[in-house]
């Protein structure tokens, strides 16, 4: 059975390897062979899924070397795990993978740099199953890197546009590699004292072993500031959305990229760490679970907001993505704090939400894609009424079943892994819960606001004379299948715990008293934007208010993220600007200064002493 | 001391002065280029083979020891040579100066003996000597395309830049004498004939300040950028891994080896010194736009992360933690030597068929020859320390930090973290190389003018380096040293 472990990493690869082979010969074979991989991939992973049910299912290992000996310590090996958390993120990179894999078969149909696009797809979908699948932190570590450098050339896919496109498609792709770079310096540093302190970076090893206090708060800190690097929650978000004049994000590059971005690898990968330290490092740290609380609380709201004052339909879902994974964040956070039954349950939901956010916000990325090619413009003003049921009833479905699945709607997937996460901190005490349940109302409100924003506008908005609707047979296809997935979804609530029982056993429930309630206050807050948006009085008489306009103004600027991060960009430029202005090349000025730096190094020195 | 013995000591610098005999011979003689470049390939691969002739220190003789420290060091300096020599072959092909391929040679295997001295003294004046013939060498290499206005200012500059750091040297160990009545390492580690602070901290700084100005730390690094970007590129590869390797030989030997004793009066010197080097160096390459001088400063933050090794291996005590923190410090030289000429060589190529090496004559590289964009970009990623594509570039620096972890002071731990912070902002100007080489828009319409020699170094550079990553398996660590 651990050979199929090769099939969902081999496949990739081998996929990436034909179609440079074929990329000279036969220009068109590369996107089939690029399905085909990752659809075996895919195979591979629900194969093992299934197998993970039953109750004989035991962890699949498959070693391949040693790497490092030395004195005294056991010596790291790079070898591939298949545990049920493993395979459930294989499962959601894949399956959803092939799916955009499939829809771009269309939606990059003709464009220049076809080749390049099917090939860094696949490439993905490798480095994302490597990283899940590693069972020793090195490995994980190549993953993680892999997945960077994809999104690097992915986002930056666009950059042979004339002008100003091709510009922000290459410095985007640059953003996004040096901001999430930044935070993997977190994972580096972690991995190499977790090395030093257990002498391995081998899982079943670091979690047989245990850490002095500090140091476990030092290793978790810095693991916690690389998994937030990777999904751009606070303060690391500018790289996947920026607002709206700066306009250099992930958003730049296609939008089958961003919803393989958001739904299925990158981000998730952030989330998939933190769920793999909580299984690994007993945390009891009081400073790091706040940390980890506090962060994804913050974030959540503010980009809520930020998606609600925004325009732009990607850039609304990519703040809407940031704000749905601080779900995850936060259910992970209360995982960690509490033990027993809550904690699992609460790691469950967290896994649930994963799932859910994937297959809604794929659905909604793709939506939004089709009607990006089909109309060419990104703001929902200029896309008004492009879904409506009498146009485009697919598209229709597409957002009206995205929308009400991502504002948390009876009977859509995003209802029961919302309120599963709500109820869990609901039922535990203490602070940290009453911060998450707090956080996580306040966004569901929020997130139902700009819900019937979009649905408005998408949807109900009069319409404008527009041509005939050109066919694309696949995209449709995609957009169905992800629609019928959201409808029936919520099952998945009872398959969840028996595949996680690896872990231990409990239930994912929902307490339906405080969820009708919740509904029905939802429900009517959607009413509500839906009544507001439609009438230009009220719409001007809220928006014209002061404190609303300061407010929006500020969300729109994602809370002034961007200009620090600039700030201290050109505070650093200006630095190396000054140290070269000493560079003269000058035979007497580098003389003068070498006897100068001489007798301040002595002074340092014997300072020193 | 019997004659055998000596002569199988010393056979690879008796090799390699045969050598030198035989190129001048024939330069007179024969003067066919390929002839000079064979004798040259040659000579040094029977170096290498007589490095491992002889083991131990000869008898009744304290000035030479040919350890495993000298074999591994000696090795990795003939071994970057060979390389450097194809390089050499192709830089001066076209020009008035291409016959004379053969003067070059003779001073870069000068260079070589000089190397092999350095890494088996255990004397300071053997020491002192074996590396001014590295040094002397190599000012006339910089010189040699004399017609050309910016390489005989690099050759002024480096000269007079390097007779500072000499002098500097000298003074240095003259102080040291004076503190301990020896030269030899041995009695020098032992004995104490002033125990004056000041007296050990001046010397101390005169040999910190000249080794930074042969390794090119941060504040000592003014000559690096004009130099490389004047110098021929064959030369600056040279500089870049030969003389680099027998500078740090240098430096270890005489820090590590020689005066470990002093290391409270140095290792403060060295911290300082590594810092600025690997957050100005790096900081300073963002700014370039010409490849060779983003080449230079990524030069000066190697030989920064280089050299912890120094503050590692006096801050453990334990000697399995010494032989390792100096073996992680070998370790990202050899990744050095490897990654820099094989950068260098595609530089080179874009240099000998643009004429310049503006960064906009790196476009379409991947495209327009894919086995010189490719391990370009193979060289850079390993000189950006990116996990298993960076190969050895990663092990080296992995262990590194390492090293200064398991040191766990105060110092070391700051230092583990500026190492890796520089390293981010290498990515900056990384990054943007490897940005140019992906575009195909605008890409020089000339074809690159390649030759089968670089070709060949750079796959078996970029092979080796990928292939030694695994080097763990063959060789552990704590036996390095």
């Amino acid at each position: 059975m651990s050979e199929i472990i090769l099939f969902m990493v081999f496949a990739p690869i081998l996929g990436v390897l034909l179609s440079l082979l074929f990329s000279p010969i036969a220009k068109q074979l590369t996107k089939w062979v690029a399905l085909l991989s990752i659809l075996v991939a895919a195979a591979a992973a629900s194969t093992l899924a299934v197998f993970s049910l039953s109750d004989s299912w035991a962890p699949v290992t498959l070693g391949f070397k040693d790497y490092i000996k030395m004195a005294g310590i056991p010596s790291p090996t790079l070898q591939l795990t298949a545990d049920s958390l493993g395979v459930f993120m294989a499962c959601v990179a894949s399956i959803l993978g092939f799916l955009i894999a499939f829809f771009s078969v269309e939606y990059m149909e003709g464009d220049k740099h076809e080749t390049k696009y099917w090939i860094f797809l696949q490439l993905f979908v490798f480095g994302m199953d490597l990283l899940v699948l590693a069972s020793d932190l090195i490995l994980l570590f190549v993953g993680w890197e892999i997945v960077g450098l994809c999104s690097f050339a992915l986002i930056a896919h666009y950059f042979y546009k004339d002008g100003e496109d091709g510009r922000k498609a290459g410095l985007a792709g640059i953003k996004a590699f040096v901001f999430t770079h930044l935070a993997d310096l977190g994972l580096l540093f972690g991995i190499i004292l977790l090395f030093n302190q257990v002498g391995s970076v081998d899982f079943k090893t670091i979690s047989s072993s245990t850490l002095p206090e500090n140091n476990l708060t030092l290793v978790s800190t810095a693991l916690f500031i690389s998994a937030i690097g990777k999904s751009a929650l606070y303060p690391f978000t500018p790289w996947l959305s920026s607002p709206r004049h700066v306009d250099v994000d992930a958003m730049q590059g296609p939008t089958t990229v961003s919803a393989l971005i958001h739904a299925a690898t990158m981000v998730k990968a952030g989330v998939y760490l933190v769920s793999r330290v909580y299984l690994l490092l007993p945390i009891t740290s009081d400073t790091v679970v706040w940390t980890v609380i506090l962060v994804p609380s913050i974030t959540a709201v503010l980009t809520a907001f930020s998606a609600l004052a925004a325009i732009d339909v990607k850039r609304i879902l990519a703040y809407s993505t940031v704000s749905q994974l601080s779900y995850m964040f936060m259910a992970l956070a209360l995982a960690i704090a509490e033990t027993g039954e809550h904690s699992l349950q609460a790691f469950l939901s967290a896994q649930f939400h994963l799932v859910s956010h994937a297959i809604f916000k794929s659905l909604l990325f793709l939506t939004a894609g089709y009607l990006i090619h089909l109309y060419h413009s990104r703001d929902i003003t200029e896309l008004s009424g492009t879904a409506s049921w009498n146009r485009d009833p697919i598209a229709f479905f597409g957002i009206v079943f995205g929308c009400l699945s991502l504002a948390g709607i009876f009977p859509f997937i995003g209802f029961f892994s919302k309120e599963s996460i709500i109820t869990v901190s609901a039922e535990i005490s203490g602070n940290f819960a009453l911060v998450v349940f707090w956080s996580a109302i306040t966004t569901a409100f929020v997130t139902a606001l700009y819900c019937s924003k979009l649905i408005y506008y998408l949807v109900f908005s009069d319409s404008e004379e527009r041509g005939e609707l050109h066919s694309y047979p696949a995209m449709r296809v995609v957009i169905a299948v992800l629609s019928f997935l959201v409808l029936v979804g919520g099952l998945f609530q009872m398959i969840l715990p028996s595949f996680f029982s690896e872990y231990g056993d409990t239930t994912l429930h929902i307490d339906w008293v405080e969820s009708l309630v919740i509904l029905v206050l939802l429900l009517l807050t959607m009413w509500v934007g839906l009544i507001i948006y439609d009438s230009e009085i009220l719409y001007s008489t809220i928006s014209g208010n002061p404190l609303v306009r300061v407010f929006a103004e500020m969300s729109r600027q994602g809370f002034y993220l961007e200009a620090i991060w600039k700030g201290l960009w050109l505070a650093a430029l200006k630095f190396a600007k000054r140290v070269r202005y000493i560079h003269t090349g000058d035979l007497n000025i580098t003389m003068f200064l070498v006897a100068l730096m001489s007798l301040v190094m002595t002074s340092v020195i014997i300072g020193g002493l | 001391m019997t004659f055998e013995n000596t002569l199988s000591a010393f056979l690879p610098v008796y090799i390699l002065v045969g050598g030198i005999v035989l190129l001048l011979l024939s330069d007179v003689f024969v003067k066919k280029r390929g002839v000079s470049f064979g004798l040259t390939v040659v000579t040094l691969f029977s170096a290498i083979l007589g490095v491992y002739a002889y083991d131990g220190a000869l008898p009744g003789d304290g000035n030479f020891f040919f350890g495993i420290f000298y074999r591994n060091f000696a090795t990795l300096t003939l071994f970057a040579s060979i390389f450097v020599a194809f390089l050499i072959y192709h830089d001066f092909s076209d020009d008035m100066l291409s016959w004379d391929l053969g003067v070059v040679y003779t001073l870069m295997l000068l260079a070589n003996a000089g190397g092999l001295l350095v890494a088996s003294a255990t004397n300071l004046i053997p020491l002192y000597i074996g590396f001014e013939l590295m040094a002397i060498p190599n000012y006339g290499m910089v010189a040699y395309k004399s017609k050309e206005r910016n390489a005989s200012e690099a050759a002024m500059k480096i000269f007079i830049l390097g007779a500072l750091a000499t002098s500097l040297t000298v003074f240095g160990l003259s102080l040291l004498y004076g503190a301990t009545g020896s030269l030899q390492f041995n009695t020098v580690v032992a004995s104490i004939v002033s125990d004056v602070t000041a007296l050990k901290l001046l010397a101390s700084f005169m040999l910190v300040a000249g080794v930074s100005f042969k390794l090119g730390l941060v504040p000592f690094h003014w000559w690096i950028s004009d130099v490389y970007a004047g110098a021929p590129v064959s030369i600056v590869s040279f500089m870049a891994a030969t003389t680099k390797v027998i500078g740090f030989t240098f430096a270890f030997q005489l820090f590590l080896k020689a005066i470990p004793n002093w290391s409270d009066q140095w290792v403060f010197a060295f911290t300082v010194l590594t810092i600025l080097t690997m957050i100005i160096g790096n900081a300073l390459g963002v700014l370039q736009r010409r490849v060779m001088r983003i080449m230079a400063y990524s030069s000066i933050a190697q030989a920064g992360y280089i050299a912890v090794t120094f503050v590692n291996y006096a801050l453990v005590s334990d000697s399995n933690d010494k032989s390792f923190a100096l073996a992680a410090g070998f370790i990202q030289l050899i990744a050095v030597v490897l990654l820099k000429i094989s950068a260098l060589s595609v530089v080179l190529i874009v240099v000998k068929s643009y004429g310049s090496d503006d960064l906009s004559n790196f476009r379409g590289l991947f495209t327009s020859n894919p086995i010189v964009g490719l391990s370009f970009m193979f060289a850079l990623m390993g000189l950006m320390g990116v996990p298993l594509l960076g190969g050895l570039g990663f092990l080296g620096k992995f262990l590194i930090v390492l090293a200064a972890i398991e040191a766990n002071t105060a110092i070391s731990w700051t230092l583990a973290i500026v190492l890796i912070t520089g390293s981010v902002i290498s990515i900056f100007y990384y990054m943007r190389i490897i940005n140019e080489v992906m575009v195909k828009e605008d890409a020089p319409e000339k074809p690159l003018k390649t030759s089968v020699l670089v070709n060949f170094v750079l796959i078996v550079l970029t092979l080796t380096n990928l292939g030694l990553m695994f080097m763990g398996e063959v060789i552990p660590f704590y036996k390095l040293f």
